[in-house]
Order: C-alpha cells, then sequence, then structure tokens
C-alpha cells in the first residue's frame, strides 16, 4: 500500500512522454530487417538438420527391428504323403568339358531358364508336366533333363501339414501431420509435412495363406508346368515418404485440431518365387502375395521392388505441455488411409500393378496415432517442427484381420500462421 | 482491461509482418515508453539503446501476448526488464555500498512546480541502486518484497535505497525550489 509521497510522485509523471530521436525507429527496423535475413539462415540450417536426422532415425530404427526379427521368410510344411514326386532342382549342367563358354556363362544362362519359359522360348507338355526348354543353351550342350522342371499340379495336393507365416510381425509406416508452436495455438495455420520412416509394405498374410490354396485347388489352373515348389519369399523394410499439407484450428487457448491430405509411398525390396498367371503372361508377385487361382511357384526366387501408394487423411488434437521459446507437444488422433495400389516391379517379370482387393488387402485403412513434437518459432508467421510418433492399427490391414501393424516415424513440418 | 479493437488489430497486422502497422505501434508507444526508460538510465541515449531492444524484443514476441493485460503494461514491463538487464551488465551488481540510510518522515516536495523532464533529471541524478529501486516502489508500484527477488537483494537493502532516494530527492528538490523561488523575488 503506497502513501501520498508515492501517488504525488506517480501523478507528477502521470502522462510524461518524452520524443525518441528520428533515428531509433531507422535503427529499429534496419536491426529487424538483419533478424529476418538471419532467420532465413537459421531455417535453411534447422531444416538439413532435421531432414538428415529424419532420415537416419527411421532408417536405424527400421534397422534395428528388422535384424531383431528371427526369420523374415514365408514357411510351409513338408508333404506328409505327396501324390507324386516334386522335382525341384536347379537346372544342372553336365559334361562342362565341352563347353566353349566359361562356368560363370553357363551359370548365368540356367539362371535365364525362367523368364525363357515365360518368352515361349519352352514348349510345354500339359501331360507329363514337364518344361523342355531349348534355345539358346542348344550349343553349350545341356541335356534335355536338365532343362526340365517337374511340376506338380495344385489339384489334388495332399494335406501339407501346418503351416507357419514368418517375420508377419514387420511393423508398418502411416506418417501424420503435427502441429507445434505456442503461438499458433491461439490461431490458424497452414501446414506443409514431409515424413519418412521404414517398414514393411506388404504386411499381409495373403488371403488366409495356404488355407486359401486349398480352397482354390479344386479350381487352380494347371500352372503351365512349374512346380509346386517350396516357397522362398521375403521382404525387407525398405523406405518410404510422405508429403502433405493441411491446416491447424484452434480449440480453445491450448488445444488445437489438425487435419489434411497427404500422399504416401511405401517402397520395399523383396526376393520371391511365386508369379500370377495373367493372360498367358507371368506377372510378378510380392512375398506376401495371396496364392490364388493362377499362381505359380518357380523353382528360384527372383528380386522385386514394391510401391504401395495411399492417400491419407489424418485428424488430431494436440496440447502442450512445455511452452517456452522452444514448444514440446503430445497428441492423440486418427489417419484414415486409402490404399490406391501395390505395384511390384522385377527385372525378370516387368511390372505390375494390383488393386488392394486383389492382394487382399483392405482398401481403408485406420489407425491411432499418439505423438510427441518440439517446435521453434522462425517468426511471427513461420515455424518448423521436428516430430516423432507411434501408430497402432485400428483395423486390420489385410482382410482376415489377422495384422493390426504399429509404426514409428520421424518428420519436419512447416507453419504459415494465416489468421 | 481488455484490449481495445484497434490494439487487436494493430497486434494481428504486426504479427502478420505488416512493417507500416508496426512502426504505427511505435509511434503510439514510443513516447510514454521513452520517458520510462530515461527515469532508468542516466542518458538520453542509453535510454534510446534500451528502448531500442525493447521494441525489438516486443516484435519478435507480439504473437505470444496473452492480451490479459493492456498492451502499454506490457511493453512497459519489458522497457523496465530491457533496462534493468542493461544496467545488471553495466555494474555487474548494483551499488548497494552506500552508507544505510535511516528512513525520514514525508516531507512535503513540491512536485507540481516542476516539469516532469525536471523531475526526471532529479532521478536520473540519483545513484543506480537507489534510483531503480525508487522507479520500482514510488513508480511502478512492486513492493519491497517483489522488488527484492527482481533485484536479488535483501528487502532491507531495498528499503535502505529507497529511503536514500527519498532523502536525495528530497534535498535536491527542495533546493531548486529555493532557487527557482529566489530568482522569481
Amino acid at each position: 500500500m503506497k502513501g501520498i509521497y508515492e501517488h504525488n510522485w506517480q501523478e507528477a509523471m502521470a502522462g510524461a512522454t518524452i520524443e525518441p530521436s528520428e533515428a531509433l525507429w531507422n535503427n529499429i527496423a534496419s536491426k529487424l530487417d538483419n533478424e529476418r535475413g538471419r532467420n532465413y539462415w537459421v531455417t535453411l540450417l534447422m531444416i538439413a538438420a532435421t531432414v538428415s536426422i529424419a532420415f537416419a532415425f527411421p532408417l536405424t530404427l527400421g534397422t534395428l527391428d528388422y535384424n531383431a526379427q528371427p526369420d523374415h521368410s514365408v514357411e510351409i510344411g513338408q508333404a506328409t504323403e505327396p501324390t507324386k514326386q516334386i522335382t525341384n532342382d536347379k537346372p544342372q549342367i553336365s559334361n562342362n568339358t565341352e563347353f566353349t563358354k566359361s562356368k560363370n556363362q553357363i551359370a548365368n544362362n540356367t539362371q535365364n531358364l525362367v523368364p525363357k519359359t515365360q518368352n515361349h522360348n519352352t514348349q510345354i507338355r500339359n501331360n507329363d508336366q514337364t518344361i523342355t526348354t531349348k534355345p539358346q543353351l542348344t550349343e553349350n550342350q545341356v541335356t534335355n533333363n536338365q532343362n526340365q522342371v517337374s511340376a506338380q499340379r495344385i489339384n489334388g495336393l495332399p494335406d501339407l501339414g501346418n503351416t507357419q507365416l514368418a517375420g508377419m510381425e514387420n511393423y508398418y509406416l502411416i506418417p501424420y501431420f503435427m502441429p507445434l508452436k505456442k503461438d499458433d495455438i491461439s490461431g490458424t495455420n497452414l501446414l506443409a509435412s514431409l515424413n519418412m520412416g521404414t517398414g514393411s509394405v506388404s504386411n499381409n498374410s495373403g488371403g488366409g495363406g495356404f488355407e486359401a490354396l486349398f480352397a482354390q485347388s479344386e479350381q487352380a489352373n494347371d500352372v503351365s508346368g512349374f512346380n509346386k515348389n517350396s516357397e522362398n519369399r521375403s521382404e525387407s523394410q525398405g523406405t518410404a515418404y510422405y508429403i502433405g499439407a493441411g491446416i491447424e484450428f484452434p480449440l480453445g487457448k491450448r488445444w488445437s485440431l489438425l487435419t489434411g491430405l497427404g500422399y504416401r509411398a511405401q517402397h520395399a525390396e523383396g526376393f520371391s518365387n511365386i508369379v500370377q498367371e495373367v493372360d498367358s503372361r507371368y506377372q510378378p508377385l510380392g512375398a506376401y502375395a495371396p496364392v490364388t487361382t493362377g499362381t505359380a511357384f518357380l523353382s528360384e526366387s527372383y528380386d522385386y521392388s514394391v510401391t504401395n501408394n495411399y492417400l491419407s487423411v489424418p485428424l488430431s488434437f494436440k496440447y502442450p505441455f512445455i511452452s517456452k521459446k522452444i514448444v514440446f507437444r503430445g497428441g492423440l488422433g486418427i489417419s484414415t488411409d486409402v490404399m490406391l495400389s501395390n505395384r511390384i516391379n522385377s527385372k525378370t517379370y516387368g511390372s505390375a500393378s494390383y488393386t488392394p482387393e486383389s492382394q487382399e488387402y483392405k482398401r481403408f485403412l485406420l489407425g491411432g496415432v499418439a505423438t510427441l513434437d518440439v517446435s521453434y518459432n522462425i517468426n511471427n508467421l513461420y515455424s518448423i517442427a521436428f516430430e516423432t510418433g507411434y501408430r497402432r492399427g485400428l483395423t486390420s490391414i489385410d482382410q482376415n484381420k489377422e495384422h493390426y501393424p504399429s509404426s514409428f516415424t520421424v518428420g519436419v513440418i512447416l507453419f504459415y500462421k494465416i489468421k | 482491461m481488455p484490449i481495445s479493437s484497434y490494439e487487436q488489430e494493430l497486434i494481428q497486422k504486426c504479427c502478420d509482418g505488416n512493417r507500416t502497422a508496426y512502426r504505427e505501434f511505435y509511434t503510439r508507444y514510443a513516447g510514454e515508453l521513452m520517458a520510462i526508460a530515461m527515469r532508468y538510465m542516466k542518458t538520453k541515449q542509453e535510454a534510446e539503446d534500451i528502448l531500442q531492444d525493447a521494441f525489438i524484443k516486443a516484435y519478435k514476441n507480439l504473437a505470444s501476448f496473452n492480451q490479459q493485460s493492456s498492451l502499454k503494461t506490457w511493453m512497459t514491463r519489458i522497457v523496465i526488464n530491457t533496462a534493468l538487464n542493461a544496467l545488471r551488465k553495466e555494474h555487474q551488481k548494483y551499488q548497494w555500498n552506500i552508507e544505510e540510510a535511516q528512513e525520514v518522515a514525508d516531507e512535503y516536495l513540491p512536485l507540481n512546480n516542476f516539469h516532469y523532464m525536471e523531475l526526471i533529471g532529479f532521478i536520473q541524478r540519483l545513484p543506480d541502486g537507489c534510483r531503480t529501486v525508487f522507479n520500482l516502489y514510488a513508480l511502478e508500484g512492486y513492493s519491497h518484497k517483489e522488488i527484492a527477488e527482481m533485484l536479488g537483494v535483501s528487502t532491507g537493502t531495498s528499503k535502505s535505497q529507497y529511503f536514500r532516494a527519498k532523502q536525495l530527492l528530497q534535498e535536491v528538490i527542495l533546493s531548486e525550489d529555493a532557487k527557482t523561488k529566489k530568482k522569481a523575488i
């Protein structure tokens, strides 16, 4: 409680104004311009650093996760009493001494047997399910037996016993938007997002695996001479990227709601020994593709790459729990993804694009997302954030409802305040 | 006191990067804030340096202005904090080691006989410690406890500096008033 003395002083000083010199505003304006220029470089450095981290972090996580898995391949049990002997040998070359080409060249030729079969350089005899491959290797004097790939019809296969599909716990990447700076809480922001990560692309059981195979065996086509060989297919985790744009709305003084639209592409490498017959042509199938009518099992695997394309609509609620110069926020939300296509490329069998339904994926995916982000205000209009998060599937990726994938993601988001 | 719609609009424009709006913001508050800065610093140049830093800080932080106080109050706080930081840097610590001052009885001071520019000049003549405490206690309305926390000193030191400031101001104001009256006669 102040006394009369202080009151008198306050009255005497009330309304006091002293005009600063004209140069003061010019100095302030000049300093602000310099700050803006400096912020430009700070922004560039932060983007570069964050992108570097965004690349390194998910790849490390993915590698650790992948290596931690005991088995990435798909295994099947063996037939207990096959009705016919399954011959599953690689073509072998005898009488090497007569070859004019080197062993390596011969080996290369033998590995080309499968594509040549596809290219109709092979005569197929349905009766004995034997493929005879002839041209191009004749000069190597490869015997007829060595060029034969015996095939077992799918029809009439006995019970193969227990089947096991390992490595299905691979995680699955779904990036999402993140909001950030504390000042944005009181405003509306446009945002652009770049997320990166890693995960398994085709985390699917293949439509029930061999149960489906048995169910369809009665109507399966002759697979044109290919063996029912042991499966030998696997898929590694690959990189993925996501770009999107959206908007953030304030909900009260602290909460905010974020939504938008983004495009996501997931890429992975793998090898497979199954192909799909379509119009007398064989298309590549991924490691987790379902076995259906027209699916053939090769004696040797081929390399492929796969890309899944999605449209994503995220919806997240955000709350700041540390709000200083650097702002830390937590978020909870969902991400609805629409799978557009599943595309597989291989040198041997070319490219094929499949609908989600044909690969027994669900077209619509729903995931729950928990996030943490750290953001920095570049200036009054722009802010940048580095975010990381965890996603857990609320709906399964496959139609059999067996797999609810989870993933870690990291990303960079640039915000622009519009209101 | 809620801010006016004009101020809200001005803040928004400033946040949007509108330099003309910030010039308007500067023109609106620079005079009053300069008077405050002058009370804390000894020279006009020092006061302008404080004002410059304060307006740059304000520009960077306008978006975080919570609008629970008036814009003038918010800016005043920035100016005072900037001034205290400058004084702290200049002296590392305030010059508290002047002799202990005893509380003096409030004598009537003919403040109305002086223009505020003259009163500011009297305040500027005070030692840094006394001047700072006098400004904070008598003119900004802080308590000694608050001042002690702000400056990192004891409450007793704050009180002692205040009494000393009152003593010095009383001497100079009464002396100047007497001179003025003498001239008038």
